[in-house]
């Protein structure tokens, strides 16, 4: 009972993980008919604007260690704690909430720069072209990652508060239960994220517009309204998703710049097994692909199918594509 | 009739010394030519070309580039340049500081990519269209097997980096492969000692292993050798090399009544297995009426920076660390913290030390001729290296040296401080019997 409970719990934080990357993914290609294969690489952006303010917030004052004498060697003590005690050191402690706030403004500013830059250029073009212009804005984001920041994972903590684990066995009476906290609310976050998407996407004279666009974007346009304009800020919209889904993921898996490529692949599984361009069959296909990889891992169904845990997803995937060529919500 | 026949037997004698003396003189120039070109990349000319091999690409590109900062500096002092770093310490010494063989030391790279493929085709290039007639490096064993049978048939030397699967000095041996790396079972006979007097003799394990062979070796090992200590084996759960999210494999972890998690990761896999398993809580949870412990039997310094705090408290075994006090070790550390600004890895210095070794054999040999530097390394004994007195095992082509069992700083004092060693095994106790890992070297294609 306990494992089955921790496997849901499992699968729905990947699936959250999973459908909020598809997401901003599908959002771009249902409005601007743009495969983005830079949308990994701007998930690690949003990780490494938490790195950025974790070393802003830890610039140190160094005290040379005079028993090495061969190179430099420093004890740091933050400014922040020198300055400003407890206080500083709590600031430190929420580097990723933070990073929150001004990954906004950051992401926003880089969608943006893409969108204007790059990608409006290539809206008429074959997916193809569109692919291989993407793919190459990717590693180029990430080579100058690299050249930064080097190519070792780097730590970025949760705040202390939320570090360790919940006792959530004594929700169903179940003795030693424990989930971590930081999961959680991943995974609420995510819920908030897409719920916030769909609000402003059905709820909004902007969103209703966007949506006219996505289903016939010629008439819309006849009507006097700017669309482009409206696909740009959609662009900016994705990848302030992206960008936060990257900060919020810093605690579980310590960034570094090749994880955008990671997911890469991943997410656009999400994205073709929920359909296209559907923003519910993103969700959808992230979350039933988060927790069957859960299961699928499950020792005891190891034991009877080796190895099925690291070709579940792909195997689904071709089963739903037999079956329903357009994805689980894709429209013919 | 009698005149007939000795005719007959002068003609049949003269055919035959005619033959046999054509015959030598047809075959003395091959001779010559074979003895002028007895072997592939014969350095012809004032300089001799080695071929560094890392991971320039990828999760181990830090590491990768550690290795290669290191070969910059052994080419460096082979050349007379520099401090000699240690050139200064090692014993015997047959280099000069003059190159190899009185020829200058130049160098080509590779990319590795980590993949077996990439390092292969890498290692090709440099050895048809560069000619070096070493090739050197890598940090994973799954490349170093791949590579070291690609050296073997082209017929030159292959000096391993960091790899630390049994494999490479075991099943997968060559005549032409050198490790200076440790491997797991050394990892395992160091480690049990510890593992015994810090966690006792009761203990369940649970496994997380990368799912390729260097995971499986070192599962192997460590089972092996805390099993022998009164360890049970609760599982030992394959895990897919950069799965990134652990959750679905640490879960089970967390009710299965084991009280040890042993992490046979390294790398990113490592870091990120790691920091999920503390997530999880299991430091914290007591089992069996014992607290929960994590064990990582190969710790990397550079890699651990990755963990963070995580790290702290946390038992393991490493090739060298910077912080060793031994006159080696310390001129090492200078020449290369004077170089670069900061410490030597392990990584680099095994591939610092890789490349002096080859050097001196060839200078031992009197030749670049791999068969002959193979003679001068097989059951070589050298010290003032940083790991003590060292033998390079003729019959597997491993070196034995003293293992070192490490821990996760609890109060480092610098930004590199991040391992304190607790134990110095020494090399007989991490010894074996040359047949016990398999494998057969075969004989040398020069």
């Amino acid at each position: 009972m306990d494992a089955f409970l921790l496997q849901i719990l499992n699968g729905l934080d990947k699936g959250g993980a999973y459908a909020l990357i598809a997401l901003g993914l599908t959002l771009v290609f249902g409005t601007l008919g743009v495969v983005n294969f830079a949308h990994g690489a701007l998930f690690m952006l949003g990780a490494f604007v938490a790195v950025s303010v974790q070393n802003l917030l830890t610039i140190s004052k160094k005290v040379k260690d005079e028993s090495i004498t061969f190179f430099d060697a420093y004890k740091e003590t933050p400014y922040l704690e020198i300055w400003w005690g407890d206080t500083g050191t709590a600031l430190i402690d929420y580097a990723v909430p933070i990073s929150i706030v001004i990954a906004i403004p950051v992401m926003l500013l880089i969608g943006l720069a893409v969108e204007r830059g790059l990608v409006r250029h290539f809206y008429k073009r074959e997916h193809a072209d569109q692919i291989l212009v993407t793919f190459g804005l990717a590693i180029v984001l990430q080579e100058i990652i690299k050249a930064n920041y080097g190519a070792n994972p780097i730590p970025v903590g949760a705040p202390d508060i939320v570090a360790g684990s919940a006792n959530i066995g004594a929700l169903f009476g179940i003795e030693g239960l424990v989930y971590p906290w930081w999961r959680m609310i991943y995974l609420l976050f995510s819920a908030v994220i897409i719920a916030g998407v769909f609000a402003f996407l059905h709820l909004t004279t902007f969103g209703m517009v966007v949506r006219a666009g996505m289903h016939d974007r010629e008439t819309v346009g006849l009507l006097g309204i700017n669309i482009e304009r409206r696909f740009t800020i959609v662009f900016g919209l994705a990848t302030i998703v992206i960008g936060l889904a990257g900060v919020m993921y810093t605690p579980i898996l310590p960034p570094d710049y090749h994880m955008g490529m990671d997911f890469l692949v991943l997410s656009f599984v999400v994205v073709v097994v929920g359909g296209m361009g559907s923003l519910p069959g993103a969700v959808a296909a992230g979350f039933l692909l988060g927790i069957l990889q859960s299961f699928f891992s499950m020792n005891e169904v190891k034991s009877i199918l080796p190895g099925i845990d690291q070709i579940i997803i792909y195997l689904i995937a071709v089963i739903i594509l037999l079956v329903r060529p357009r994805g689980l919500m894709g429209k013919d | 009739m009698t005149k007939s026949s000795k005719t007959t037997n002068e003609s049949r004698r003269d055919f035959l010394k005619i033959t046999a003396v054509g015959g030598l003189a047809a075959s003395a120039p091959m001779i010559f030519m074979k003895s002028a070109h007895a072997y592939l990349n014969e350095p012809k000319g004032a300089t001799v070309t080695l071929g560094f091999n890392v991971p320039q690409t990828g999760a181990y590109a830090d590491e990768g580039a550690d290795e290669l900062r290191a070969y910059k500096l052994a080419v460096k002092h082979l050349n007379g340049e520099g401090d000699g770093g240690l050139l200064n310490t090692m014993k015997p010494l047959s280099l000069k500081g003059s190159g190899i063989l009185g020829k200058k030391v130049q160098y080509v790279t590779g990319d590795t990519q980590t993949k077996s493929d990439a390092a292969r085709a890498s290692a090709k290039r440099m050895i048809e269209k560069d000619g070096a007639v070493m090739i050197t490096g890598g940090s994973s064993s799954g490349v170093a097997i791949a590579v070291q049978s690609l050296c073997q048939e082209a017929g030159v030397i292959f000096m391993a980096g960091l790899t630390h699967s049994n494999d490479t000095t075991g099943k997968d041996k060559r005549k032409h492969g050198f490790r200076h790396f440790f491997n797991t079972e050394m990892s395992g006979a160091a480690l049990a000692p510890i593992l015994e007097k810090e966690f006792g003799k009761d203990r369940v394990a649970y496994h997380l292993t990368a799912d390729y062979t260097w995971g499986w070796s070192q599962e192997g090992s460590i089972k092996k050798y805390t099993e022998a200590l009164g360890w049970k084996t609760q599982s030992a759960v394959r895990t897919p090399l950069g799965a990134g999210d652990f959750s679905q494999y640490i879960t089970p972890v967390l009710n299965s009544g084991a009280d040890v998690l042993v992490l046979n990761h390294y790398g990113k896999d490592m870091v990120n297995s790691l920091t999920q398993a503390v997530q999880f809580g299991l430091r914290d949870k007591q089992v069996n009426g014992k607290d929960f412990q994590i064990v990582v039997p190969l710790f990397s310094r550079l890699m651990a920076q990755g963990a963070g705090e995580n790290i702290k408290g946390i038992f393991g075994s490493t090739n060298w660390n910077w912080s060793l006090k031994d006159a080696g070790s310390q001129a090492f550390v200078k020449s290369f913290g004077a170089e670069y600004g900061f410490p030597p890895s392990q990584a680099a210095h095994t591939c610092y030390v890789q490349t002096l070794l080859y050097a001196n054999a060839c200078e031992m040999a009197g030749t670049f001729n791999p068969c002959g530097v193979i003679a001068a390394l097989e059951g070589f004994k050298f010290d003032g290296m940083g790991n003590g007195p060292t033998e390079y095992r003729a019959e597997d082509h491993q070196c034995f040296k003293d293992v070192l069992v490490v821990r996760g700083n609890e109060n480092p004092s610098s930004q590199f401080d991040l391992l304190e060693v607790v134990d110095i095994t020494p090399r007989a106790k991490v010894e074996y019997p040359p047949s016990m890992l398999g494998g057969d070297l075969g004989s040398c294609n020069a």
